[in-house]
Parts: structure tokens; sequence; C-alpha cells
């Protein structure tokens, strides 16, 4: 068989595997389900615990998100374990992700030392800190959802210079379900189609 | 069957050829993903990605994932230089042909 390859036929199977490797998907959205809906039941906690006032440190219910944190290294190992194929792909958007944890701590622990009251400008740079690695995945995955989604989240950025701060928390909700839920869930369908 | 005396017959098997442009895609597979895109069978596939081993177009790791073995391959740079030759060539000869 090898000896009767023609040029176009050697042709034909270059450009089948290379279209088998790309068409293979490997992003099942569950990262962006798993902190999609982690943040909105923070986000949410913190606004109702401060609307009813059930709590005078309504923001302690983002210590969920350390646990999250944990969950998310084990999950990611026993992810990697599994993974018949590494892709450039799936390498840039884990850095993509990476830079996002570090920016999110370090502005976090510095912002918080250096500016007083940083607690009303807090959101604002969570939403601005969101966009960026949920626009570049979408770049790179070439998946508008999650583009549109990051774009969301500086327009939610921006408007949240205009809100009072005690909203901020709201504005977080609608970020995460346009920037994370919903593109999570579109994730997953296609995942699961290719699947069958 | 002359006009391909000069493409690299390393590359120029339906098989190997495969494998090399399922692996320039990708960063590194798992044998079992080159067998599933491939539809080759298990044995037909140990052969010809040993021989790409050989001629140093591929590195494969050997290595247990939950107590079960995993080979994983990925392109070398011999690899990716041996592919492009071959795209090279393949395209002069077609262009020749028109």
């Amino acid at each position: 068989m090898d000896d009767k390859l023609s040029g176009i036929e050697s042709l034909a199977i270059i450009d089948e595997m290379i279209k088998k490797a790309k068409n293979h998907f490997s992003e099942d959205g569950s990262l962006y389900l798993f902190w999609g809906w982690l943040i909105l039941f923070c986000s949410l906690g913190h606004y109702l615990l401060y609307y009813f006032d059930l709590s005078s440190q309504p923001w302690g219910i983002w210590g969920l998100t350390w646990l999250g944190a944990a969950y998310m290294v084990i999950h990611a190992r026993k992810a990697r374990r599994r993974k018949k194929v590494k892709t450039y792909t799936e390498e840039m958007i884990a850095y993509v992700w990476i830079t996002f944890a570090i920016l999110m701590v370090v502005s976090a622990i510095v912002l918080g030392r250096v500016i007083p009251d940083y607690h009303r400008y807090n959101f604002i740079v969570v939403l601005i800190c969101y966009g960026m690695p949920t626009f570049l995945s979408g770049f790179i995955l070439k998946f508008q959802p999650l583009i549109l989604g990051g774009l969301f989240c500086w327009v939610l950025a921006f408007i949240a210079g205009f809100v009072d701060f005690h909203y901020h928390p709201l504005l977080t909700s609608a970020a995460v379900i346009v920037a994370w839920i919903i593109p999570g869930y579109i994730l997953k369908s296609r995942y699961r189609k290719q699947m069958l | 069957m002359s006009d391909f005396k000069d493409l690299d017959p390393l590359l120029h098997s339906q098989l190997r050829l495969a494998v090399i442009s399922l692996l320039v895609s990708v960063k590194e597979a798992e044998f079992t993903f080159l067998k599933e895109k491939t539809n080759a069978t298990a044995g037909n596939l140990s052969v010809q990605i040993q021989k790409l081993k050989d001629a140093n177009y591929i590195e494969i790791t050997k290595q247990f994932k939950d107590n079960y073995p995993q080979t994983m391959c990925k392109i070398t740079k011999t690899g990716i230089e041996a592919f492009e030759a071959y795209v090279r060539d393949l395209r002069q000869y077609l262009d020749v042909k028109k």
C-alpha cells in the first residue's frame, strides 16, 4: 500500500491528520462551570449577607474560593493524567490562567495594603482581571462566547466605576454568568457531541 | 514511482506520514490517541513509530499512569525539519506534474 502512495494521497493524509488533531476538542468547560458557579454563589451570597444585614463581614464568604483553588489543583492533576494528547493551545491557555491567578493574588495583597478603603475598588480590579483570561482564552480557542464574555467583564468594570460599591458583587454575578457559566455550558455541549 | 525517489522514504509511507502529521500538530500524544486517529492496529503502529524513533524523528517516553503503562510520543526538531522538507519536495513534485 505504501509503495502506491501518490503525491495527492500524501497531501490528503497530511491534511486529514492535521484536521483530526485540530478538531480534537479537549476543552469540556468544566473549569469555567466550576468557577462560574462558585463565584456566582460567593458574589450573590456577599450581596445578600450585606443586604439583609446577616453578617458584619459579608466578604468572608469569599474564603470559599481558597477551597475552590485547592479542588482545582487536584482536578487539574487528575485531568492531566487522563489526557491522551497535549496541545500547544491548551498549554497557552493554562499559562494565561496562571497569569490571571498570580495577578489576582498579587493585586489583592499589594493594592489592599497601599490603597485606603480598597474594598470599595476591589471588585473593579477583579472585573478587569476576569476580562483578561476570558478574552484571551476565547481568542486562542477561536470561541466567540468567551471573547464576548471577556469584553462584557470590562464593560461591567467600567460601569462599576459609576455604581455604589455595595452593588459591585451583583455586577460580578452578572459577569460570571455571561463570561464563564454560559460559555461553560456551550463548551460542555460541544465536548459531549464530539464524544458521541 | 521514479518521481518520488527524492522523497524521504521514511515519511513516504501512509501510517508513518499520518503519525508525523498528527504529532506536528500537537505538543505530545499518547499511543492510544495515535491509534484512534490513524485507525491502525497496535502492532503495526508500534513497528512504525519505532522506525520513526530510530531515525530520531520522534521521542518515545514510557511511563506508568494509574498503574497502567503509558507511551507518549513527541516529534523532535529533526522530525519537524524532515516533515517540512517532505512537504516542500512533495509540493515541487506536484508543481512539476501540473
